[in-house]
């Protein structure tokens, strides 16, 4: 055991040498973000200056950008969700999964207008989704907990900032969205009738590098997360001073940000070697799977994703240090 | 009676005395981030407020300087304390102090907060000050290196912006907030370090125009009431000493988690209430990487430490250092290998040049090294003024022996006769052998021609002494040509050679076993037999 973690100290000496040599003039990590509360330690970690050199943040408005920035190479890795990185991967950018930065437990909410009260009563009703994100995810599993059919329902094609607009000129009954629209659904009469919480472990954010990219950027892909999870850390115990710092560049209020991270679970080093075990019932592999039926079946994937280097934990600090 | 009841009846009355002291009085000490008196005015409604709540316990309130306060605890003599969250994480390293039961929320305008930070304040119209790297070296008010929010919460922001504090800038400790405050509009100090909230009550108060100051480093957090330069960390928690009974701490917590904020004795301390207890780790963090008590004590320092810490960078040492031994001692084996090889080639070489310079039957010179030392010789003579003979001997009869008795008797011959007659010369004189059964020897270092006769007597001797091989017993002799050196004009070795060659022949014609001398081109002169004939008449 002993002799083994040596050698493995060895070889990582090795491989050491090889990329700081590499390093010192290669290019540096570029990461594609958007404002998500999931991503926000990386926001963070840039405003306490724990990023490491040579890592930047290249921010988007939506995760859109992000895909179209990593197709085109101008960014190595992004911050996305499981399903999108699916469909990535799909269109020929192979993308391999570093970190997971939350899954929903209850942010991404299905919001309906009274008298609708359960899944059941949607049925024949106009449900807004937004198109090709993970809202497609929660109304599958909207229908399937309330055993209707999509035809069963009028699917209008509208993403969470231009809902409210809708709901108040009475064009949809159903919203399917996410913080902070659906609090400001809420206070127009709109009740929550069906979130994540009930299906866990499929929605997950996560830092998603191009596989190109992988060995060549391996000390900074390691330092990013160091920084990750010291932001996290401050968030974690330090929670006032970061929710109103992150507050202050969302131009939200203090209450609106806690509010945000209601729903997410944001694992710390422990909890992300749980979702990266193969076999674990946490397992991304797992969630990875159930998209590939689930996303095969509403036709966003034409081919289920073979799974093939699509996690790689080896980044993940060895323990959690404290900020 | 028995002596035990009494006893029991005794132990009793103590109990139920104590017990009796402890539910009628609690003594709160506060700390004294404020002037005392402005501190009594706002904490006695809080103290009566808990008097109230608690029914028959009488709530005390004493305001104590942090000293004060240390000692207090020590002693036991306060139950409940309120202090700032470093000073609150020093007294429980020394005395076991509980959780906090409940952090303040602090209140500002209708808004509350539960966190506190540092202001770093700076005179307005200073235009030399702008940023934390411009306090280097620069003279800095503060009220204490105790206070979180009036020292150590800009510290470590300092430190993180490269200004070490307090290695780098000049500390004048001013005692309280105001008096900061006022060091610093009066220009003693180039800027002043005090906690969030502080401003906005002096300005409250209409102590202080705010114009007058500027905050440096302002921090963008949303909704949060106060100016500030740090990052937060938890307000000041309310502790329970160790010894309050557990049924009067949860009524103390009760009664501080319903004290709500429009209440007066909330209003006075300025307070909206109080919270659950927050994390005090991040204090703890920053009092650790400022080395603050407690975390003063440099921790005992073991090699598991080291190897924890430096672990790749001893393992890159240990490979490098093994690394240079095994080539030192690769190089040390190749080069011994080396050296081996290099004497082998050495001997081998020299075996060689033996094999190349000598007869391999006799081991005497041959006519290579015999040409040589003959070169050697001559010159060494024509320095030294002397003399050198050269013999050139043929054997006579050893055709007839070869023929009789085969090439291996002849041959053992020829070794006998090798040998004896390097036994009768001198160390300085060479015996070559040219070739079959023809010598030659060169006499170096002669007075005189002369000198050389008995010699040459002796060589003709020796090679006519029988010779027993194999119960043989050979018999031949030797003929000899001489031919001396210097003679009138130059010669070279090889013409001294035939010279002696012709002399030998002349031997030979006169009758074998005898010398003769080369005396001119054709001539040579007899000089006389082994058996000792008459001695040569001239020479050259």
């Amino acid at each position: 055991m002993q002799r083994r973690a040596f050698l493995l100290r060895l070889a990582a000496l090795g491989a050491a040498s090889v990329t700081a040599g590499g390093c010192a003039s290669g290019a540096p990590l570029t990461v594609g973000i958007h404002p998500w509360p999931g991503y926000e330690p990386l926001y963070l970690a840039r405003a306490f200056g724990w990023l490491p050199e040579g890592v930047s943040l290249r921010e988007g408005q939506a995760a859109g950008d992000s895909v179209a920035a990593l197709r085109a190479g101008a960014v190595d890795a992004a911050a996305l969700t499981l399903d999108e990185v699916l469909v990535a991967r799909a269109s020929g950018v192979r993308l391999t999964l570093v970190l997971v930065f939350d899954s929903s437990v209850g942010a991404d909410v299905v919001m309906a207008r009274s008298p609708i009260q359960r899944p059941a009563d949607i049925a024949g009703r106009r449900v807004a989704v937004e198109h090709g994100a993970v809202g497609e995810i929660v109304l599958s599993k909207l229908l399937d907990a309330a055993g209707l059919r999509d035809s069963d329902v009028t699917v209008l094609e509208l993403p969470p900032d231009r809902q409210l607009e809708a709901w108040r000129a009475g064009e949809i009954d159903v919203a399917i969205g996410y913080e902070p629209s659906s609090s400001l659904l809420g206070r127009e009469g709109a009740r929550r009738i069906f979130d994540s919480r009930s299906f866990p472990g499929i929605i997950f954010d996560v830092l998603a590098v191009r596989h190109d990219r992988l060995s060549g950027q391996r000390s900074r892909i390691d330092a990013l997360l160091a920084g990750h999870f010291r932001a996290l850390n401050h968030l974690r115990v330090n929670r006032e001073d970061a929710l109103r710092r992150i507050a202050a560049w969302r131009g939200l209020s203090f209450e609106e940000t806690e509010r945000s991270f209601a729903g997410l679970s944001l694992p710390d080093v422990a909890g992300n070697r749980s979702h990266f075990d193969p076999s674990g019932k946490r397992g991304i592999l797992k969630a990875a799977r159930e998209l590939n039926a689930l996303m095969l079946r509403t036709g966003r994937l034409s081919v289920a994703d073979d799974l093939v280097e699509l996690i790689d934990p080896s980044f993940l600090p060895r323990s959690a240090g404290l900020g | 009676m028995s002596a035990r009841a009494v006893h029991v009846l005794f132990a009793l009355l103590l109990l139920f005395s104590v017990g009796a002291q402890a539910s009628h009085r609690l003594t709160l000490g506060v700390f004294a981030f404020r002037p005392k008196p402005v501190m009594l005015e706002r904490y006695q409604p809080l103290a009566d407020y808990l008097s109230e709540r608690l029914g028959g316990t009488r709530v005390e309130l004493e305001v104590l300087e942090q000293d004060e306060l240390d000692e207090a605890v020590a002693a036991l003599r306060v139950d409940l304390v309120m202090t700032n969250p470093s000073h609150y994480l020093e007294l429980r390293s020394h005395n076991s102090l509980s959780g906090a039961l409940a952090t303040v929320v602090s209140a500002e305008s209708g808004r509350a907060v539960s966190s506190l930070g540092g202001c770093i304040i700076v005179r307005a119209g200073r235009g030399d000050i702008s940023s934390l790297r411009d306090l280097k070296g620069r003279r800095i008010a503060i009220s204490g290196p105790r206070f979180l929010g009036g020292y150590q919460a800009q510290a470590f922001e300092l430190m993180q912006a490269g200004v070490r504090v307090p290695e780098e800038v000049e500390l004048l400790v001013s005692g309280r907030h105001d008096q900061v405050v006022e060091a610093v509009l009066e220009g003693r100090a180039d800027a002043g370090f005090i906690r969030t909230g502080i401003i906005e009550s002096l300005v409250a108060e209409g102590r202080l125009d705010a114009s007058q100051l500027v905050v440096l480093n302002p921090q963008a957090l949303a909704g949060y009431p106060y100016a500030v330069s740090t990052r937060l960390y938890p307000e000041w928690p309310f502790v329970a000493l160790p010894h309050v009974d557990p049924q009067m701490v949860r009524r103390v917590s009760a009664a501080l988690l319903g004290l709500e904020a429009d209440h007066p004795a909330a209003r006075a301390a300025g307070i909206a209430g109080f919270s659950p207890p927050l994390d005090y780790l991040p204090v703890e963090t920053l009092a650790r990487s400022l080395r603050l008590p407690p975390f003063d004590q440099a921790p005992a320092f073991s090699w598991r430490d080291v190897w924890s810490r430096y672990a790749d960078f001893i393992v890159a040492l240990g490979v490098v250092s093994a690394l240079v031994v095994v080539l030192l001692v690769v190089i040390a084996r190749r080069n011994r290998q080396l050296a081996q090889s290099v004497a082998a080639l050495v001997e081998a070489q020299r075996a060689l040049q033996h094999i190349a310079w000598h007869d391999a039957l006799t081991g005497l010179p041959n006519r290579t090294l015999l040409a040589d030392r003959l070169s050697q010789d001559m010159r060494r003579v024509r320095r030294s003024g002397a003399f050198l003979a050269l013999a050139y001997i043929d054997l006579d009869g050893f055709k007839a022996v070869n023929d009789t008795h085969g090439h291996e008797v002849g041959d053992r011959l020829l070794v006998e006769i090798a040998r004896r007659m390097r036994g009768v010369l001198r160390d300085v004189d060479t015996v070559a052998r040219l070739g079959g059964d023809e010598f030659a020897a060169i006499f170096a270092d002669l007075a005189d021609a002369a000198a050389s006769q008995p010699m040459i007597e002796r060589l003709l001797a020796t090679i006519a002494e029988p010779v027993p091989v194999d119960g043989l017993r050979l018999e031949v002799s030797g003929s000899i040509g001489v031919s001396y050196f210097p003679q009138d004009g130059e010669i070279e070795a090889e013409q001294l050679l035939r010279q002696a060659d012709h002399a030998m022949y002349a031997a030979k014609l006169a009758g074998r076993n005898r010398c003769c001398v080369f005396a001119g081109d054709a001539a040579a002169q007899d000089m006389g037999t082994a058996a000792g004939g008459p001695p040569p008449a001239s020479v050259v």
